[in-house]
């Protein structure tokens, strides 16, 4: 599997100069790869100033990796010449399968490198990325490094996440989309990542899964833990699904039965799949009630509706805790978990109030409101190193604001503490780590 | 689909011990002068037929017969009807308790589906219902069975009584152990199933194959 990762060597088979295309975004993305690629079209001698090969036989070094972005109709004589010369894997960039009704063509692609023992993974596929050494997708923006490990059936999907990761801030150890999945799909890649010492978290999206019990038996042999969000769902969007990757949809209930029966945490929205994935990468699971330290009432009152609607609880308080925190915090604030600190918290009164609650429970969420007093780069500094002093107690801060909050989740991000902007997610994100 | 017929029915439910009220096939009427000696009033009368999906709608079921005329006459009813064609008639106890449904569907992705819900309208119009995948367990089961929105009532509500979780959690199991091992069945329907304090009887079973 590393070589459709990370490949010493990888052939583009569609390669071109011509602008807004494929074929030209994929030459430039592999350009700034880290692996030798050889570049193929007999209509070109040179592209983007690197001699381009008329066929693929002509390749005399051995190719660990390679993608193919031609058009539809020539993809099967192209599969034909991969495997006289043989090589460990292959990507099909190239659409106009099963999910334009072309079920026989993709049945021809599949017996011709199930033939000659060839993985595959698409048609219809946007690639793979592996952030800062692989990029063998015709994807528009290079995504950051990062911890969690994105698998997608659709590609369109996968550049919409990478534009918002950016803006939010997060990034990948890789990302894949399989397409119309008609060798290599969901259950496969997910070894290779569990495996490798990046990935801490699975993200997956899909439409549809080819053998359910393959996935569960997959997917509870691993320890990585996955979020999955499946497209799809009821009537119309398993219509549109069918048309979209060629496969489907199956029984809504009987997916998420699947899930929980593979023990995969399922959301059903993009931001959520993220909001989980980052949780479930930077926190350790947890049992029992959560501590919740906040500088606001209402942020509070809200982070406990959600609570409730997803079956979580507070921890209780001891006597003791209470006699401690009694002894520096102001007069007006109740003593009781959510602990209220109040508006003029500064930062030593919540890193003295964190840690009283984390004697209490194995969980504890922080809550902050950019109020006056607060300090949002020294608050967000503070949690990082108890974060750091704590490493296996569950932390979820919720820095409820958004442009001065911002400069305070960068540290956290950078501090690789779960932070979120609005008590719902800091809730999902718990739900997520409570085992 | 197909329905499977009534002896090849029974000795699978035997097989998994999926346990059923009593249960008796009627021929002629006289057959249930021998039979009520061993049980008692009320009684059901219904047909089981490989072409009869539904009964209740063609007049093939009768609940709640109170006395011998009663009998008598509701037999000769089904007895005379079109559409019972080659199915029998049986004779069942009629049990008490709050109603249930529990199945089984092999999905074309996920092999056999495990499905529990309230019975009656509650899974038709609430479809108050949970499922697993096979093979479950019982603790598994018992997850299934609590993860419905009416759980409280298993619990005992108002008037209604407490219902044995363990047995009906069972019931489950053995559909899972059924499905694993008996591949030419393609779907399970068991509706109702019968719970209370006690125990937990499939009232109403249909296996297709």
């Amino acid at each position: 599997m590393k070589h459709f990762f990370k490949p010493k060597t990888c052939a583009l088979i569609g390669a071109t100069n011509k602008k807004a295309s494929v074929g030209r975004a994929l030459s430039l993305n592999l350009l700034n790869s880290q692996t030798r690629s050889y570049f193929i079209n007999p209509n070109h001698n040179n592209i983007l100033g690197k001699k381009c090969f008329n066929s693929f036989t002509e390749i005399k070094e051995e190719i660990d990796l390679v993608i193919v972005a031609v058009p539809a109709k020539v993809v099967l004589k192209v599969a034909k010449d991969i495997s006289k010369k043989g090589t460990k894997g292959v990507i099909i960039i190239s659409a106009g399968f099963a999910e334009v009704g072309e079920i026989e063509k993709q049945e021809r692609l599949k017996n011709i490198f199930k033939k000659s023992n060839i993985n595959f993974i698409g048609p219809n596929s946007l690639g793979v990325i592996t952030p800062s050494i692989f990029n063998g997708s015709f994807a528009p923006f290079e995504p950051l490094k990062g911890e969690v490990a994105f698998i997608s059936q659709s590609g369109a999907l996968i550049d919409s996440v990478i534009d918002q990761s950016l803006l939010k801030g997060y990034g990948f150890s890789h990302l894949v989309s399989y397409g119309n999945g008609v060798d290599l799909g969901t259950p496969d890649f997910l070894e290779y990542l569990d495996n490798d010492k990046n990935t801490k978290s699975i993200a997956i999206y899909l439409e549809s899964l080819k053998n359910g019990r393959r996935f569960i038996k997959k997917a509870k042999k691993i320890k990585t833990p996955i979020v999955v969000l499946k497209g799809g769902k009821t009537k119309e969007g398993s219509k549109a699904a069918s048309s979209h990757t060629g496969s489907l949809a199956g029984k809504p209930e009987i997916y998420s039965a699947g899930f929980k029966k593979a023990g995969v945490f399922e959301v059903d929205r993009v931001d959520d799949l993220f909001v989980v994935a980052e949780a479930l990468a930077f926190s350790p699971k947890f049992r029992g009630g959560v501590g919740l330290v906040t500088n606001g009432g209402a942020v509070a009152v809200l982070l406990s509706d959600w609570f409730s609607k997803m079956g979580l609880s507070f921890s209780k308080i001891s006597p003791e805790s209470k006699r401690k925190l009694n002894g520096f915090l102001n007069k007006a604030a109740n003593i009781k978990n959510p602990l209220d600190i109040l508006g003029d918290a500064l930062t030593k009164t919540y890193e003295k109030s964190c840690r009283i609650m984390l004697n209490e429970s194995d969980a504890l969420a922080i809550l902050q409101t950019p109020q006056m007093m607060t300090n949002i780069k020294e608050n967000a500094k503070m949690i990082v190193s108890l974060k750091k002093e704590f490493p296996k107690k569950t932390i979820v801060v919720g820095f409820i604001g958004g442009q001065e909050t911002k400069k305070g989740v960068e540290i956290l991000k950078k501090g690789k503490v779960p932070c979120f902007l609005s008590p719902y997610k800091v809730a999902l994100a718990l739900k997520a780590l409570k085992e | 689909m197909k329905l499977l017929e009534f002896d090849k029915t029974i000795e699978l439910l035997e097989k998994y011990n999926i346990p059923i009220p009593w249960t008796r096939k009627i021929k002629s009427e006289k057959d249930l002068k021998g039979l009520r000696k061993t049980k008692q009033f009320p009684f059901v009368l219904k047909a089981f037929s490989p072409n009869l999906l539904h009964r209740t709608e063609k007049g093939l079921v009768f609940k709640d017969i109170q006395n011998e005329n009663d009998l008598r006459e509701k037999f000769n009813i089904i007895k005379r009807n079109n559409a019972l064609k080659k199915g029998v008639i049986l004779i069942q106890e009629q049990i008490k308790g709050l109603e249930f449904v529990s199945g089984m569907k092999r999905d074309k992705v996920f092999g056999p589906a495990l499905l529990f819900g309230m019975g009656g309208i509650f899974v038709e119009i609430l479809k108050d219902v949970s499922w697993s995948i096979a093979p479950i367990n019982l603790s598994e089961a018992k997850k299934m069975i609590n993860s419905i929105k009416a759980k409280k009532i298993l619990k005992g509500y108002r008037n209604t009584e407490k219902i044995n979780i363990k047995k009906l959690a069972e019931i489950i199991v053995n559909i899972s152990n059924l499905s694993m091992k008996e591949k030419t069945i393609k779907e399970i329907d068991f509706n109702p199933i019968i719970a209370n304090q006690k125990e937990s009887l499939v009232v109403d079973f249909k296996l297709l194959i």
